[in-house]
C-alpha cells in the first residue's frame, strides 16, 4: 500500500504572519510584562518585535526559530531601553521603578497550592533581571532550557545555574513572613 | 551523579512535561525515582513550578493590542482590493472633474490656502477616498511622541494635542496625504477596538471650504467623518464606526 503523502501548502506572508501573532503574541507580552512591570511598555516591546519580524525577520519560516528570535528581541530591546534609562535616568522613571507593588490581586489554587499573583510578582521584581529573565521564560513553559540560552544569548550551562539560583532566591523571599526584614545574601561569582 | 547536580538539572525541566523526552533530562529522572529524599524535592518542586506558572500565565494581555497589529501588518499588503481600487478611482475621479469645475468658485474668496471639498463629491467624500486609499501607514508606530516627532521631521502638520478621549487610543502609524492643491496634510491611524479611525490634520492656515461649518458631520460609503476646527487648524476623524462611536472619541 502506498504511504499517504504529506503536502504542506506554502503559508503567504500574511497567513505566517497570522499563525505567529496568534501563538505567540500573549506569552511574548506576559514576558515582556514580567521585564518592564507596566502593560503599556509591554504591548510596545510585543509589538515592535512582531513588526520587526515583518521588516527583517520573515525569512525566518520555522517556527521555533522564529519564536525564539522574538523574544530574543523584546529581552534585547528592554535592555537597551535600561541602558539608556541608566544613562539618561531624569528622562523616565518606569511603573517598574516607582512600584514594585501592583494592584491585580489573584487567587491561585493550582495543585492543591494556593498563591498570591501579587506576591510572586513582587518576588520576581526582587530578583537581578540576569536572573529574572530565565525564570520567567522557564515559567511561560514555552521553551526549553536550550533555547533560552538562546534568547539570552548564553551557554546552557549559565543557564541552568540561573534557573537554580534564581528558583532558590524566589522560594526565599516567597516563604518569608510579612514584615520579616530580607536577608540579602549575595549570589556566588558565575563561572 | 550526586543529588545536588541532580537538583541542578531537575530545576530546568519544565512542570507541563515539555521536556518528558529530553534525553539530558532522563539520568536525573531515574535518580529521582531511586532516591526518596530526591523524589520528595522533585515533587515539591513541581508543585511550586506548577503554581508560579499558572498566576504568571494569567497576567491578563488586552486582545484588542493583537488585533491592531494584525491590521497594521495586513494594510501593508501589496495587492488591494479592486473593490477599494475602483472607488478611490472613482471618487478621484469625480474629485478632479468636481474641483475643475467650480473650485475656484468656493475657494478665491479664501485669504488662506483651501481644503478641496472635492465639491460635487463633498468634503466626506474626498475624506472617504483618502481613508480608503490608505493602503498602509507611511511610518508604522505605536508611539504617540515618535509620531509626532517623525511627522516634524518631515514638515507635515501635527496637532499640538489630541482630543482627549482619542489619546487612550492605540495609534497604528501615520502618513502624509499627497493634495492636488499642495496643502500640507498629515494622518494619523488609529486602532480602536479592532476598528480603524483616521485622524486628518492640515497645516495651520488652511481653510475650511466658504460656508462650511466650523463643526459637521458626514457619511460617504460607510466612512463617518467629524469635521472640525480648532484656532487656525482644522482637522477631520474618519472611521467605519458609527456616529456616536465617532463621538465619543471627538469629545
Amino acid at each position: 500500500m502506498a504511504r499517504p503523502s504529506v503536502t504542506s501548502k506554502a503559508m503567504t506572508f500574511e497567513e505566517h504572519f497570522k499563525e505567529l501573532v496568534d501563538r505567540w503574541y500573549e506569552p511574548l507580552c506576559r514576558f515582556a510584562y514580567s521585564l518592564s512591570r507596566n502593560d503599556s511598555e509591554a504591548k510596545d516591546l510585543t509589538q515592535n518585535a512582531f513588526l520587526k519580524w515583518a521588516r527583517q525577520g520573515r525569512g525566518l519560516r520555522d517556527s521555533a526559530r522564529a519564536k525564539t528570535w522574538l523574544f530574543s528581541v523584546v529581552n534585547n530591546e528592554f535592555l537597551d531601553q535600561i541602558r539608556q534609562r541608566t544613562r539618561h535616568p531624569a528622562t523616565e522613571l518606569s511603573e517598574a521603578n516607582t512600584s514594585t507593588i501592583h494592584s491585580i490581586r489573584e487567587s491561585n489554587d493550582i495543585a492543591g497550592q494556593s498563591l498570591d499573583a501579587k506576591l510572586v510578582w513582587s518576588a520576581l521584581d526582587s530578583l537581578e533581571e540576569r536572573f529574572r529573565t530565565p525564570l520567567v521564560l522557564f515559567y511561560l513553559q514555552d521553551h526549553s532550557y536550550r533555547e533560552i540560552a538562546e534568547i539570552m544569548d548564553v551557554p546552557i550551562g549559565t543557564v541552568m545555574s540561573r534557573l537554580r539560583r534564581a528558583k532558590d532566591q524566589l522560594r526565599e523571599v516567597m516563604d518569608r513572613q510579612p514584615g520579616e526584614k530580607p536577608t540579602i545574601t549575595p549570589f556566588e561569582k558565575e563561572a | 551523579m550526586n543529588n545536588d547536580t541532580a537538583k541542578e538539572i531537575l530545576s530546568a525541566y519544565r512542570p507541563n512535561g515539555l521536556d518528558a523526552t529530553d534525553p539530558s533530562f532522563r539520568e536525573a529522572l531515574e535518580q529521582a525515582e531511586r532516591d526518596p529524599e530526591l523524589r520528595a524535592w522533585f515533587a515539591q518542586e513541581r508543585k511550586r513550578d506548577q503554581a508560579i506558572a499558572s498566576v504568571i500565565g494569567q497576567h491578563p494581555v488586552q486582545s484588542h493590542n493583537k488585533q491592531a497589529l494584525l491590521t497594521m501588518v495586513n494594510m501593508a499588503k501589496p495587492v488591494r482590493s479592486k473593490l477599494i481600487l475602483w472607488r478611490s478611482l472613482a471618487l478621484a475621479a469625480c474629485a478632479v472633474l468636481g474641483f475643475g469645475l467650480v473650485g475656484m468658485y468656493y475657494f478665491k474668496s479664501s485669504s488662506g490656502s483651501a481644503i478641496p471639498s472635492g465639491v460635487g463629491v463633498g468634503l466626506p467624500a474626498q475624506l472617504a477616498g483618502w481613508a480608503d486609499g490608505i493602503a498602509a501607514p507611511e511610518h508604522p508606530s505605536t508611539n504617540v511622541a515618535e509620531i509626532q516627532a517623525w511627522l516634524k521631521n518631515a514638515g507635515a502638520p501635527f496637532p499640538a494635542t489630541l482630543p482627549k478621549s482619542l489619546a487612550g487610543v492605540s495609534p497604528i502609524g501615520c502618513g502624509r496625504i499627497h493634495t492636488t492643491d499642495g496643502v500640507a496634510v498629515s494622518v494619523i491611524c488609529f486602532m480602536d477596538q479592532g476598528h480603524l479611525v483616521h485622524l486628518f490634520v492640515w497645516s495651520p492656515g488652511a481653510n475650511l471650504p466658504q460656508g462650511y461649518p466650523d463643526h459637521s458631520w458626514g457619511n460617504d460609503h460607510g466612512w463617518n467623518s467629524y469635521v472640525w476646527k480648532n484656532g487656525d487648524q482644522v482637522f477631520a476623524l474618519v472611521s467605519k464606526v458609527s456616529q456616536q462611536d465617532l463621538a465619543g472619541l471627538v469629545t
